[in-house]
Order: C-alpha cells, then sequence, then structure tokens
C-alpha cells in the first residue's frame, strides 16, 4: 500500500480521466478540486490521509488538469459533474467514500450527497453551498472568449492572492496563487456557468449521509447567507467556520486534514 | 488628500506597475469620495496627474466612497479586489483593460496603501 501520491489514468463516462491516488487499499476519500483547478491542490491532504489508512483518490475533472474531455466540450453542470464523479467512484469500485469537496468541487459534494446518499459515508462540503449564484452573468460572459480575458494568469495570480484568508498559511500562499495561474479560462469560466446555475436547495432534505460544511469567513465568493440556507436544508450537517480563512482551507491551513479527519473519527466504524 | 508628486515618484519605480504598464497607453481616474484623479498613462509611466479631469475622459475609472476606499486600503490584507467583487467600489468604462492590466492596478493600490500607512494619503473628506 504506498502512501505516496502516484498518478492513474481511467475511462468514465467517455472522459479520460486523470487522478493522484495514495494509500490503495485504505478507506475510500474522494477528493474534489476548485474551479479551473487540478488534484495538484490536494497534495497536502493525500499523504496524510493515507498514513491514516485511508486511500485518498482526487481526480482533475473533466476538461482540467490532465483529463481530457468527451468530445472537448466544457462541462457546465454541477450534476453532470457529479455524475462523472459518480461514474468514478463506481469504476475504482470505492466502497463507502467519503466526499470532500472545495468551491465547485463542494457543490458537486452536496450534489453526489443529494442524488447517492446512501452510498456515502459522508460528504464534506467545504466553501461551497446548495446554491451559488455568486459570480456576475456579464464577467461569466467576457471570460468564456478569449478576447474577454486577457492577462487571464495574473488575474488568476491576484485572484488568489485576494482568496486567501489573512490567517493563509504563508509559506503555502506562494503555491496557491501559483496553481491560480495555471489552466485554461473556458473551462474555469464553464466551472463558473456551472457554479452559478447549481441549485439543489429543494432537495437538501433527501441527504441521509453525515455532512460537514466548513466555511471560512473571509471567503467572500460564498456569502454566509446561502452557507446557512444549505445548513437549515440539510438533517445531518455540522458546520465549522474558520476565523481568517479565504476559499482555499485546504490549502491555506495545515490543521484542515487534522479538522476533518476529526469529523470523520466521530462517524460509525466502517 | 493626495500628495501627487509622491505617487507618480513612487508609481514610476514600482517594477509591476512598470512592466505590465508598459503596454499601456490611456488613462486611469480614481474617484475617492468627493475627490478625483487622473492618472495618464504612457508605457509604464505615470507622465501627467490631475484633479480636474479632462473633457477627453478615462480608459477605465475606478470610483466609490471613501469609506469604501477605506476597506480597501486599510488593515493588513489588501482587499481592493474583494471591494470591487462585491460591488464596494464600481470600475466603469474599458472594464476589459481594467483586466489586462490588472498587475498595474495592484502595483498601484499597493502604493496608495502604503500612503495610507505612511500618512500621505488620508481618506477623510476636505473639511
Amino acid at each position: 500500500m504506498s502512501k505516496e501520491i502516484i498518478g492513474h489514468y481511467v475511462k468514465v463516462a467517455g472522459h479520460r480521466l486523470y487522478m493522484d491516488m495514495a494509500g490503495e487499499g485504505g478507506r475510500p476519500i474522494l477528493l474534489i478540486h476548485t474551479a479551473g483547478q487540478q488534484a495538484l491542490q490536494w497534495r497536502f491532504a493525500m499523504p496524510y490521509f493515507a498514513e491514516r489508512g485511508y486511500f485518498a483518490v482526487a481526480p482533475d475533472l473533466p476538461g482540467h488538469g490532465k483529463s481530457l474531455l468527451k468530445d472537448f466540450k466544457p462541462i457546465t453542470s454541477v450534476h453532470e459533474f457529479a455524475e462523472v464523479m459518480w461514474n468514478l467512484i463506481l469504476e475504482l469500485k470505492l466502497e463507502q467514500p467519503v466526499v470532500i469537496g472545495v468551491s465547485i468541487g463542494g457543490d458537486i459534494t452536496l450534489d453526489l450527497a443529494v442524488h447517492h446518499s446512501s452510498k456515502l459515508k459522508a460528504a464534506v462540503a467545504c466553501e461551497a453551498a446548495a446554491r451559488t449564484p455568486t459570480f456576475p452573468v456579464r464577467m461569466i460572459e467576457l471570460g468564456l472568449e478569449d478576447s474577454g480575458v486577457p492577462s487571464y494568469a495574473d488575474q488568476g495570480y491576484l485572484g488568489g492572492l485576494s482568496a486567501c484568508g489573512i490567517r493563509a498559511n504563508h509559506e503555502r500562499i506562494p503555491e496557491i496563487v501559483w496553481t491560480r495561474r495555471m489552466g485554461d479560462p473556458k473551462i474555469y469560466y464553464s466551472d463558473l456557468v456551472a457554479w452559478k446555475d447549481h441549485d439543489i436547495t429543494a432537495r437538501l432534505n433527501q441527504i441521509t449521509c453525515p455532512v460537514m460544511i466548513i466555511w471560512g469567513n473571509e471567503d467572500y465568493f460564498v456569502p454566509y447567507a446561502l452557507v446557512e440556507e444549505t445548513m437549515c436544508g440539510i438533517p445531518k450537517a455540522k458546520l465549522t467556520i474558520l476565523e481568517g480563512i479565504g476559499h482555499y482551507p485546504h490549502m491555506e491551513m495545515p490543521e484542515f486534514n487534522q479538522l476533518v479527519e476529526d469529523f470523520l473519527n466521530l462517524l460509525e466504524p466502517y | 488628500m493626495f500628495d501627487f508628486d509622491q505617487f507618480a515618484f513612487h508609481l514610476n519605480r514600482n517594477p509591476d506597475f512598470v512592466s505590465s504598464g508598459k503596454f499601456f497607453d490611456g488613462a486611469i481616474q480614481l474617484n475617492l469620495g468627493s475627490e478625483k484623479v487622473w492618472i495618464k498613462v504612457f508605457m509604464g509611466q505615470v507622465i501627467h496627474m490631475t484633479q480636474e479631469p479632462p473633457p477627453f475622459g478615462y480608459t477605465f475609472a475606478v470610483k466609490g466612497t471613501l469609506e469604501a476606499w477605506r476597506f480597501a486600503l486599510e488593515g493588513p490584507k489588501n482587499r481592493f479586489r474583494e471591494a470591487v467583487f462585491t460591488n464596494r467600489l464600481v470600475v466603469e468604462g474599458n472594464t476589459i483593460e481594467f483586466s489586462r492590466i490588472g498587475k498595474a492596478v495592484h502595483a498601484m493600490i499597493e502604493v496608495l496603501r502604503e500612503m495610507v500607512r505612511s500618512g500621505l494619503l488620508k481618506l477623510t473628506e476636505k473639511p
């Protein structure tokens, strides 16, 4: 059982997906990255969980990182992303996985919890909500055309800098902002279409698995009102608010892994 | 409110402002409460600055109340982008140019933050 991160490819729902894996044979955890990003975001979490008996799987979403898109048409629906992740769970035969996602990864996590609750051990959604109409439509329209988003890399860098909270680990900020420079604007802004249109508010009461919601109080992409609304709709949910943390808690704070592990330790044994 | 000479001096020596602004020929207007500052930038250098904007206007402007500017400029973190995202500050004019020279704008905001810290810029209305 390797505790090191090892890359794999698998064909799922017509997409050629890349994923990082660590701790094969352990209790499965699926880790889903933020908009426009890739599995690399989870490099701090994967060895931590692998060393504690978990099998951590972090895919690049279709069109992101090293994952190819079926038909090369960007996905613009959180539910479609979630169903690809569900098919990945089936393909890898992950029994009762814990799903952890941040930002759009958190929205995908909640969508999985709505549609496949009985098959999940737990869901941890960070910087996410049942609905997230938080980016201006005009900005997204511009972003979907290359000519509308000049200096995309600089904007990613500066946006990442701004999205980190005041208590973000200073040694990690350079990596957070560097990774924000990467990627294709068409993919990032297609993710934002999915993020904007996502709404599972009416179905939250169908969630039966334990849910942990994590929100950094400096995340201005996700207003607290939307988090509170989501909490109120889920039967079994625990909310943890992180003071001084922004949109990337899994990278900003080294204690993130311990925080999630403490929650998982409270669950019934496998 | 503004020490023009100091503002232009620091902008013209800021490596990010100079490099990102190197491919820009335009005018930036800042509306800080009731005060306006019009800044002509050519190839990474501020070549003119005035509080009486000329009639031919600006490439883009950033406008907000003094409270909004205090939110963006004061405190340990640069909250300029948050102020724009949350509509405390409004960008008008050619917003694509605003994005394109984002690094120069960020550098300009950092210069303003330093001027606030050192007391060279006071975000209060004139008596």
